[in-house]
């Protein structure tokens, strides 16, 4: 029995490999090891990324708290809402994209797919009528701020931290709608089944970040008392 | 070749999707639990103070713990992963105990210098305090800084009276 298994592995080592491996890699599983702490690490520094804004907003927060407290006034919560419950359910169906992958299921991969890409769009167009607005307001950072009654010194701080957490926040939703589609192609094209679901797992770790990410930005920009 | 199989099969964990959806559901209700924590004692004009933000953040990482151990399979998955991420948010925390440290505690030395934009500069004394005095604006820095000087003045226009009847 051993001999055969022995035998068995031989006949593999002189077989090709799947389309997927690469040659550099001792075996397939390294592979995909390997390809999950890079994304792991990956995923840390784009916490180190976002943290420095988390800083400027503990610094901001401390040293002018009426100007916050008056800022998010100008926010519309029930949007906030909305999106929260639209980027918390395309997490969801990403997890379910993942799952169907491990278990070869191919149009459980493509309609969980279709649904996060559309809600990830969701999430955008809802943020495109709340920057429109705030545009409109003159919300805006800095020297830009032109809006007219209630100033209070430093809102447009609060401003400029919106935009900058919000909208680094809004190019990730991008970069994500753009690797989702990658995705979700290759899915079609059968690529991915339980033995190879790696690239559909990374994305969808970095779709779950993303999401995380809004998890601490909603109560900090909406919610502010 | 069966075992082979199964090895791989346990290697990689497949929560089933009844999980999800329940973790999903979790999700909803905190996300709920934090409108609610931020109208309630609004409505009822209670004011928590510093423990709003407190118990929004708390929540927040209630959330964010669940997303990280289920949808990102952090709970079944190598703990090295789980160290990997946690070590960015060691040095997150590092980075924020600090900085509020500095922050929270610069008042302490120079307890006069927090209401700059109420138009004043700070003139140390010999004992050393300092105390506020009225700037006048205009001769190089433009109107626009004596439009916000104004304006700072009718919010924070109290404070430097009473300090000066301190000293």
């Amino acid at each position: 029995m051993a001999q055969a298994v022995d035998e068995l592995k031989n006949d593999h080592a002189h077989e090709e490999h799947p389309w997927f491996f690469h040659p550099h890699f001792t075996d397939v599983e390294q592979q995909y090891d390997t390809a999950k702490l890079g994304m792991w690490t990956f995923l840390a520094t784009e916490i180190l990324m976002f943290g420095g804004l988390f800083v400027a907003y503990a610094i901001l927060f401390n040293m002018y708290p009426a100007a916050f407290h008056a800022g998010h006034h100008h926010l519309n919560v029930k949007l906030g809402v909305v999106n929260t419950a639209v980027l918390i359910f395309s997490s969801l169906t990403m997890a379910l994209a993942v799952r169907a992958a491990q278990t070869s299921n191919k149009n459980g991969i493509i309609y969980n797919l279709v649904i996060t890409i559309a809600c990830a769009f969701t999430f955008l167009v809802v943020k495109y009528f709340e920057y429109s607005h705030k545009w409109h307001e003159g919300l805006l950072p800095g020297n830009y701020y032109s809006y007219g009654e209630g100033y209070v010194p430093h809102i447009e701080g609060y401003f400029a931290l919106y935009f900058m957490m919000t909208g680094l926040h809004g190019i990730h939703v991008t970069i994500g709608i753009g690797l989702l589609i990658w995705i979700l192609i290759r899915a079609m094209n059968n690529k991915y089944n339980s033995a190879y679901y790696t690239q559909v797992e990374m994305v969808g770790l970095y779709w779950h970040l993303v999401d995380l990410i809004w998890i601490y930005l909603f109560p900090l920009l909406y919610l502010v008392s | 070749m069966s075992e082979h199989h199964d090895a791989h099969a346990s290697k990689h964990h497949i929560s089933p999707v009844s999980q999800y959806w329940g973790i999903w559901i979790g999700l909803m209700i905190l996300t709920v639990i934090t409108v609610l924590a931020y109208y309630i004692p609004d409505y009822y004009e209670i004011k928590l103070g510093a423990a709003n933000i407190i118990i929004a953040m708390a929540i927040a990482t209630t959330k964010a713990t669940l997303v990280c151990l289920y949808f990102m399979h952090l709970k079944f998955d190598k703990k090295f992963h789980m160290i990997a991420f946690l070590s960015s948010l060691i040095f997150l925390g590092l980075f924020l105990t600090f900085t509020l440290l500095d922050i929270n505690t610069r008042d302490d030395s120079q307890p006069f210098a927090k209401p700059l934009y109420a138009g004043k500069t700070i003139v140390p004394t010999e004992h050393g305090g300092g105390h506020s005095e009225e700037k006048k604006e205009g001769t190089a820095t433009g109107e626009v800084k004596k439009e916000e000087t104004k304006e700072g003045a009718a919010s924070h226009g109290a404070e430097p009276k009473k300090e000066e009847v301190k000293h």
